[in-house]
C-alpha cells in the first residue's frame, strides 16, 4: 500500500524527471525488448530497432499515462479505468509482463537519478508500478 | 548448458571489474529487505531492521551482503559452469536456510538496479540483457537442488 511519503516521493521525483519523461518511456520500452525478448510478441507490428519511431512514440504513450497516474495516486482505479478496459478486452497483454517493464521503468531511473534513487524513492516506485499493474490487470476476468 | 556469446561475456566481466562488491553487496541486500519487507523473515537475527536507515545502517547487513556478492562472484569467475558452482549453495538454501527459491529472483533484480544506479548511461540496453540472463541463471542453479 503506498503511503502518504511514498505519494510525496514519487510526485517529487516526477517533478525532477518530467522533462525527460518521454526519453524515459522509449528506453524502459527498449530495454524490455531487449531484455525480454518474449515481450516483443506482443509488437509484431512495430519496427522494433533501435532509435524507431514507433518505440518512440509508444514510449511517449506509456509515460504520459504513467504522469498521469502519480497525478492522481490517490485513485489509480479511476485514472487508469481506460487503459485497463483496452489492456483487458484489447491488448490482453499477460500481466507477467507488467513486471518486467516495471523492472526497466525503474532500471531507466535509477540509471537518470544515482544517488537520488534512494531506498525509498525505489520501494515506492516499485509499489507504485505494481498497484499500476493490478489496476491494468484488473478487470482481466 | 547456458550458452553466452563472447559480447554477453565480456559485457559481465566488464561491469563486474568495476565493481565494489563490499558496497554494491551491501546495498542489494539492503534494498531489498527495504523494498520487500517480507524478507526480513530470514533475518530475525540481524538486530535493527525497523526502518530504510537502520537496515542501510546496519553492520550484519553490509557483512552479508558482501558475502552474498562475493559468492556471486564464483559465478561470473565460472560462467560456462554455474550450475557446478552453486550444488552445495543450492542444497545449503534448501535444507538449512529454506529459503523461497522467489527470493533469488528478488534479489537478482535489485542488484540490477543498484547496478544501474552506479553505472547510469554506461550500464547499456546490453548490459543490462547479459546481467538479467546472469541473475537468472544464477537464481536458477540455486534453486536446483531443492527437495
Amino acid at each position: 500500500m503506498l503511503s502518504a511519503d511514498d505519494k510525496n516521493l514519487l510526485q517529487q521525483v516526477w517533478e525532477k524527471v518530467k522533462g525527460q519523461q518521454d526519453e524515459i518511456g522509449a528506453a524502459a520500452l527498449e530495454r524490455m525488448f531487449w531484455a525480454y525478448p518474449q515481450t516483443k510478441t506482443y509488437f509484431p507490428h512495430f519496427d522494433l530497432s533501435h532509435g524507431s519511431a514507433q518505440i518512440k512514440g509508444h514510449g511517449k504513450k506509456v509515460a504520459a499515462a504513467l504522469a498521469s497516474a502519480i497525478k492522481s495516486v490517490d485513485n489509480l482505479s479511476q485514472a487508469l479505468s481506460a487503459l485497463s478496459d483496452l489492456h483487458a478486452y484489447n491488448l490482453r497483454v499477460d500481466p507477467v509482463n507488467f513486471k518486467l517493464l516495471s523492472q526497466c521503468i525503474q532500471v531507466v531511473l535509477a540509471s537518470i537519478l544515482g544517488k537520488e534513487f534512494t531506498p525509498e524513492v525505489h520501494a515506492a516506485f516499485d509499489k507504485f508500478l505494481a498497484a499500476v499493474a493490478a489496476v491494468l490487470a484488473e478487470k482481466y476476468r | 548448458m547456458v550458452h553466452w556469446t563472447a559480447e554477453e561475456k565480456q559485457l559481465i566481466t566488464k561491469v563486474w571489474s568495476k565493481v565494489n562488491v563490499e558496497e554494491c553487496g551491501a546495498e542489494a541486500l539492503a534494498r531489498l529487505l527495504i523494498v520487500y519487507p517480507w524478507t526480513q523473515r530470514f533475518f530475525s537475527s540481524f538486530g535493527n531492521l525497523s526502518s530504510p536507515t537502520a537496515i542501510v545502517g546496519n553492520p550484519k547487513v553490509r557483512a552479508h551482503g558482501k558475502k552474498v556478492l562475493t559468492s556471486f562472484g564464483e559465478a561470473i569467475k565460472n560462467l560456462d559452469n554455474i550450475k557446478a558452482t552453486y550444488a552445495k549453495l543450492s542444497e545449503l538454501h534448501c535444507e538449512k536456510l529454506h529459503v523461497d527459491p522467489e527470493n533469488f529472483k528478488l534479489l537478482g533484480g535489485i542488484l540490477i538496479i543498484v547496478l544501474a544506479a552506479h553505472f547510469s548511461k554506461d550500464f547499456t540496453p546490453a548490459c543490462q540483457s547479459a546481467w538479467q540472463k546472469l541473475v537468472s541463471i544464477v537464481a536458477h542453479a540455486l534453486a536446483r537442488k531443492y527437495h
